[in-house]
């Protein structure tokens, strides 16, 4: 092995071994010098790659765009490309989702769960899907015709289907995401209302025609959502 | 007698997996897009990709190959999108959080400005631990060209931060 490829070697595969390497590397002090300054380089490239993430359990983003209270990852950073975009006189398109297209966006994933049917899910299952997050449903009060764990905007919520008096109405338990005041929702077939509650907020949509006022106000009383 | 299939992922174990794997696949769509808000609707958008598709994964072992490899072509479809060009319109200083000048932010500029197609195969040996064939296979390109690509990434660097490694070196 001649040091050219030697050099080629190690700076591909730093944590590679061979005799070949082993026995170049004691018999060339330029080539040894060489090989420990790339693994010094190494250990520099993997804290470098260890950026901070964006945690969702203790609100804190990156450095940057920490807050300790209200907004989430997503809007921060969105606000904080908006500053740098009007400042630096370039305006930053990036693909955004507010929580309500999210919320809608689900719905439309799982549309085959918004059926009207007068099929109720098994008591056992409901339980299952929401004890997990410490809530209940008063199902003396409403149908339920669907219950399941979803991955919605990284984490599991609980998706309820609650038979409306018109059709169905999709209820989403959703933990840290918070909203300052009841937030209206709507989209052609379709409108609802993401409801602040002390865990996040609770996102109830249904079908045009149902009387979401009513409906809403009702599901919300059904939901026990314990702090 | 025939192989029996695995029983698919349950909540459960999706989302410990999830918790596992996740700082690795923020990482590794952040060092891809070099935009953390990207980086982390990537990541959204794979896992909930994931999670329809998760009884199609054969192995629980092989979560987190499987996620690297639907963020990659999630970043792909966003770039035939027209949605962005592949480099960020972020600057470096604010994507990085960087407020101040470290030994470790220097680093940080320095892979930043590395081609993506050096820092790509870069961060996946170094970051997410693939071997050399791996990366071949996801990058589909030669395992000799990925060779060819991390020790260009390296000199690279060494060149950057000769001064940083030097002292460096000095202090062991």
């Amino acid at each position: 092995m001649n040091c050219l490829d030697f050099r080629k070697a190690v700076g591909a595969e730093p944590g590679v071994t061979s005799p070949e390497r082993d026995e170049h590397r004691a018999s060339c002090p330029s080539c040894a010098a060489y090989a420990k300054e790339i693994e010094v380089l190494d250990g520099l490239i993997v804290e470098a790659l260890r950026v901070d993430i964006p945690d969702r359990e203790d609100k804190a983003a990156t450095p940057t765009y920490r807050a300790s209270t209200g907004p989430r990852w997503g809007a921060i950073a969105a606000s904080v490309l908006l500053v740098f975009g009007v400042a630096t006189g370039i305006w930053i398109t990036l693909p955004r989702t507010s929580l309500a297209e999210a919320v809608l966006e689900h719905m439309h994933h799982e549309s085959y769960a918004m059926v009207k049917t007068a099929i109720e899910i098994d008591t056992g299952r409901l339980a299952e899907v929401l004890n997990r997050y410490d809530a209940g449903f008063n199902t003396d009060a409403e149908s339920i015709s669907y219950a399941r764990h979803c991955f919605f905007r990284m984490q599991f919520v609980p998706h309820l289907v609650v038979q409306g008096d018109k059709g169905p109405v999709m209820v989403l338990l959703l933990p840290d995401e918070h909203v300052d005041k009841p937030t209206p929702i709507s989209e052609e077939g379709y409108e609802g209302t993401i409801y602040p509650h002390l865990n996040g907020s609770i996102a109830i949509v249904g079908v045009i025609g149902e009387d979401m006022h009513v409906t809403g106000a009702r599901v919300l009383e059904a939901v026990d959502w314990r702090e | 007698m025939s192989p029996q299939k695995p029983a698919p992922l349950d909540a459960d174990a999706f989302e410990s997996r999830v918790r596992q794997t996740r700082p690795d696949l923020f990482r590794y769509a952040f060092w891809l897009t070099r935009d953390p808000t990207l980086a982390e609707d990537l990541v959204q958008e794979s896992l909930l990709r994931a999670w329809r598709a998760k009884d199609s994964l054969m192995e629980a072992e092989a979560f987190k190959p499987w996620l690297i490899t639907i963020i990659r072509r999630e970043f792909a479809r966003h770039l035939d999108s027209g949605k962005a060009r592949r480099g960020s319109e972020v600057d470096a200083d604010t994507a990085l959080a960087v407020t101040e000048n470290t030994d470790v932010a220097d680093v940080r500029r320095a892979i930043w400005r590395l081609p993506a197609d050096y820092r790509e195969p870069l961060v996946l040996q170094v970051l997410i631990g693939y071997p050399t064939a791996e990366i071949a296979e996801l990058m589909e390109i030669s395992q000799n060209a990925v060779l060819t690509r991390l020790h260009r990434a390296r000199r690279k660097l060494r060149e950057e931060l000769k001064e940083l490694v030097q002292k460096k070196v000095r202090q062991i």
